[in-house]
């Protein structure tokens, strides 16, 4: 591929979703009913308070207007791209009713926006206490620590195995809807009070979990989940299957590559990952994406909105479709996946229809592309390595105090939510974040 | 279909609604496209010895996203000659004879130049004069304008002049730059005004630049106050009207300017007194076509009141119009909450709980659900809570049969009564 | 409280003054309100008593009942002339 064809294919990966313009802007903001006790910030779940933030736009006051959104949520610009507006803020809005909501989601990234370009101090590091604290984990939830503990004056080291900070966000929701410079500059912010960012140190490799416990007054791990897990069907290993997170990874990265041109892909999972793979697939160049789940439309995690985006993109799904066996040439190339067909039963435990597989059901799917996007595995060596009490890799914590069975290590985030616990968005985590950073610092701080 | 014509002191206007004296009356070309717009008469901009103007001459008040919440200018009076505006407005007569031309003029407080002004602009067909003793910039640091226009003696003296001279009604326009505005429409009268108008513009100074610390607008950097006007003043222009229009000395026809945009607030002006209304601002906002709606509104309102003609709007609510002391302290009304409508924004609340007093609360319904009801014995019926309140129907005023009515003038004569 | 309990409260007073015929000598109003100076009627020996009205509710009830009786007075009296 030349170099000039290279941009042109890059282009599709930019942020799709429009800023609003200067005079949208104003608009939307002068139509904020400047709520008393607001739904909006309620509905948030780091409680942004919303009309507040809305209020400094209108006013011209956008350093004011970042900072209470910031102050409530260190993610508020990835989370003003990646939220399910509209089933939060936007949903509680008293305007839905009688006419439309307030476009928060969009406000706020407007507000964000100027802050990443005007780059003000929004926050101070607080008095140094003398404290040290380690994170294990760049993404949401530990930065979002990290912010909160500088800001109460104790000294952060994050200690991160990639070569960039910010997770999931940096690395694992695709460019188009979250360009990867906005949660570098979320970073780039905790950074800024004084955290020490180690990257490409991976706990349990280039540094022993004995060595930080022993070397820090608290720790916190937030390292997320892991990459998703094999299906444990025939055919895993062949040419053309990937995991959905290492295929959005290369493009957020800004690798692009012609390998998708003109292929038929199937990606299995329904979640916001799947639907993520799926769009990128096509934006690679792929002709026919089709994605396959075991349930049905109203059982799949993916939003609504994401859902609406991959079904405008012309990607198609079948539902109530398992897959048994990835089929190969004798090169050792895809070349379809035999999947079998399923009904839906009793609730299980998640309280889904659990699905059950229809006999004699199975068909070939033509295929030269099989992509996995069926969640996300878990850091379960990590967690032992710390002797943590967990279940399958969900590390047990204390709900109000955010200590694991170790007193002096807590948790937060993604490696705490699972079974039913907790929600994995980047609002919850940089949520428990903020929280958890609130708990250790009542920790230490009562500690004689 | 109304019948929308007037007779105001004695001039006739195929409607009630004039473009008022001001940038869009400063040519012929203009005022033709008025009329042929649909208005039914327009006051010429300002004659008198042309000046010159300066440039960056408007600047708007918005508020949120709507824009000219206000308008202010330092715009002075006519900067062409006598001979040329006279000359259009035969021409504008000639081709427009059932509109009503009325010529605005300001000329130094001296009997002859008023003499030699008036019989001028008769002599080319108007239909009558309006003396513009109102302008607060510019032209009264030169002794006219506002600066005339704020003494009753003046008032009085100047019209008398005119009067001396002019065969056609004369107009006194009236500045609000006054405590009192009922002083200088007595002189006017006195002074053997055949109608008088107002309100011209209220001083201002739009703003300052933050950026530049530069006032808005400015010339070169440094600026001067204005004349304000626009839908804001509307409310100041309408008691001034009411005050004028309730006083029995005063008894000459009242032409009302100040913020009208559309045929609800000519109507408006109308009950309150106002036998015509003169627009500005609202056509420099949106053009001529504006009269459109003004005609059209206002007939559809007329027709669902059963009113024949508008002059029979004229003056019915002046009765309703009257002192504090003459309200009756009695009346009891109190706010209630239509929880189908209510979209549970709280403003009602923190409105109430902030700077009212403290009686809407919170309970929680039958299906659990918190909402927000008055507690009517301790509300005042301020009106504070409807008045934030964006839900419309949300929130009712209700009026409560009360005791019989007693006012404060009653009350205070009867304890003075009993103590002497 | 609520002004509109203290209001009540001043209301039972004021009803008490004007059911009992207390004879109402002054009314007087100042920066603290309305005092009402009031003698039990046949009792010209007995000192005059206050009652302080604080709401304005209360001081509008009292001249409102006042008033009320006033004109009550004077519809009656037209009524006689007749």
């Amino acid at each position: 591929m030349n170099a000039s064809a290279a941009t042109d294919l890059w282009k599709v990966f930019d942020e799709i979703h429009p800023d609003l313009k200067p005079k949208q802007v104003m608009e939307e903001a002068n139509r904020c009913l400047f709520c008393f006790d607001a739904p909006c910030t309620k509905a948030c779940p780091t409680g942004i308070d919303v009309p507040s933030f809305i209020r400094k736009i209108a006013t011209g006051n956008l350093k004011g207007s970042a900072r209470v959104i910031m102050e409530a949520n260190p993610m508020g610009a990835t989370c003003a791209r990646v939220c399910p507006t509209e089933e939060l803020c936007e949903g509680a809005c008293v305007l839905g009713e009688a006419s439309l909501p307030v476009m928060i989601g969009d406000l706020q990234k407007h507000a964000t926006n100027w802050a990443m370009k005007n780059h003000p101090q929004l926050f101070e590091a607080g008095k140094p206490s003398g404290r040290e604290i380690a994170i294990v984990g760049a993404g949401p939830a530990g930065l979002s620590a990290a912010r909160q503990l500088a800001r109460f004056g104790h000294q952060v080291t994050i200690y991160e195995k990639r070569e960039k900070p910010g997770g999931l966000d940096t690395y694992g929701i695709v460019p188009f809807r979250l360009p990867q410079k906005v949660a570098l500059w979320e970073a780039d912010q905790v950074e800024q009070l004084g955290v020490m960012i180690k990257t490409g140190i991976a706990v349990g490799r280039d540094i022993s979990a004995d060595f930080i416990q022993t070397h820090f007054d608290a720790v916190m791990l937030a390292v997320g989940m892991a990459d998703v897990p094999d299906l444990g069907i025939p055919g895993e290993e062949l040419d053309g299957v990937f995991s959905a997170l290492e295929l959005i990874e290369k493009v957020k990265d800004g690798q692009v590559t012609d390998r998708f041109m003109g292929r038929t892909a199937i990606v299995v999972g329904a979640g916001n990952t799947a639907i993520d793979a799926a769009t990128t697939l096509k934006r690679l160049g792929a002709t026919r994406v089709q994605m396959i789940y075991r349930r049905t439309e109203s059982e799949m995690t993916a939003y609504p909105a994401e859902y609406r985006f991959a079904k405008e993109d012309g990607i198609t799904c079948s539902w109530l479709t398992q897959p048994k066996k990835v089929i190969g040439d004798t090169a050792g190339r895809v070349t379809g996946v035999e999947c079998a067909r399923m009904r839906l039963g009793k609730p299980d435990g998640s309280g889904r229809r659990r699905p059950i597989e229809i006999e004699n059901s199975n068909f070939l799917l033509e295929a030269d592309i099989f992509v996995k996007a069926i969640g996300q595995g878990r850091h379960t060596s990590l967690i032992d390595a710390f002797r943590l009490k967990h279940d399958h890799g969900i590390v047990s914590v204390d709900a109000r105090t955010f200590q694991t069975s170790d007193p002096n290590v807590f948790a937060a985030g993604d490696v705490t939510f699972g079974n039913g616990s907790g929600e994995a968005t980047v609002v919850a985590a940089a949520q428990q974040g903020k929280l958890a950073a609130l708990a250790i610092h009542r920790q230490l701080m009562s500690r004689v | 279909m109304a019948d929308l014509r007037i007779d105001f002191a004695g001039i006739k206007s195929g409607n009630p609604f004039w473009l008022a004296s001001g940038p869009p009356t400063n040519t012929g070309y203009q005022v033709q496209r008025a009329f042929e717009a649909g208005w039914g008469g327009a006051v010429w901009k300002t004659l008198g010895e042309p000046v010159i103007n300066v440039t960056s001459r408007f600047s708007g008040m918005h508020y949120g996203s709507q824009r000219v919440a206000g308008f202010n200018n330092i715009e002075l009076i006519t900067d062409r000659p006598l001979e040329i505006n006279l000359q259009e407005i035969e021409e504008t007569k000639v081709n427009y004879p059932d509109h009503t031309i009325i010529a605005s003029l300001m000329v130094e407080p001296k009997r002859e130049k008023w003499h030699e002004i008036v019989k001028k602009v008769e002599a080319a067909g108007v239909d009558g004069l309006e003396l513009n003793f109102g302008c607060p910039h510019g032209m009264a640091e030169r002794g006219m304008g506002a600066a005339s226009g704020q003494v009753p003696e003046l008032v009085e003296k100047q019209t008398c002049w005119a009067k001396e001279a002019a065969e056609t009604p004369v107009i006194v326009k009236l500045t609000p730059n006054i405590t009192d505005i009922t002083a200088t429409a007595y002189a006017a009268s006195q002074g053997g005004a055949d109608a008088i108008s107002m309100i011209n513009t209220i001083n201002s100074l739009m703003g300052v630049d933050l950026d530049t610390w530069n006032t808005i607008p400015n010339v070169a950097g440094k600026g001067t106050h204005g004349g304000y006007c626009g839908p804001a003043v509307k409310p100041i222009a309408l008691s001034m009207v009411a005050e004028c229009a309730r006083d029995p000395d005063i008894s000459v026809p009242i032409s009302g300017i100040g913020g009208i945009e559309n045929w609800r607030d000519a109507a408006e002006f109308m009950l309150m007194g106002a036998s015509c209304v003169q627009i500005c601002t609202a056509a420099m906002h949106h053009g001529f076509r504006i009269v459109e709606d003004l005609i059209d509104g206002l007939n559809n309102y007329l027709d669902s009141k059963g009113i024949a003609s508008v002059m029979d709007l004229v003056g019915q609510s002046v009765p309703k119009y009257m002192s504090w002391g003459d309200l009756d302290l009695n009346h009891k009304r109190v706010a209630r909450i239509n929880l189908d409508q209510c979209i549970h924004c709280n403003k009602c609340y923190i409105a109430c709980e902030d700077a009212a007093h403290q009686c809407i609360e919170w309970f929680v319904d039958a299906k659990g659900k918190r909402a927000l009801k008055v507690r009517e014995e301790d509300c005042v019926g301020c009106n504070l809570c409807s008045i934030v309140c964006p839900a419309e129907g949300a929130i009712h005023m209700i009026d409560q049969p009360g005791e019989f009515p007693m006012t404060w003038n009653e009350r205070q004569h009867l304890i003075h009564t009993i103590g002497g | 409280m609520h002004e509109h309990t203290q209001f009540m409260n001043e209301k039972v007073k004021i009803d008490q003054i004007l059911q009992r015929s207390y004879l109402i000598i002054s009314i007087e109003e100042n920066l603290s309100g309305t005092f009402v100076t009031v003698q039990p009627q046949g009792e010209q020996e007995s000192p005059p008593g206050t009652v302080h009205l604080v709401t304005a509710d209360g001081r509008r009830y009292l001249t409102s009942r006042l008033f009320e009786r006033k004109r009550v007075h004077a519809q009656k009296s037209e009524n006689t002339a007749r």
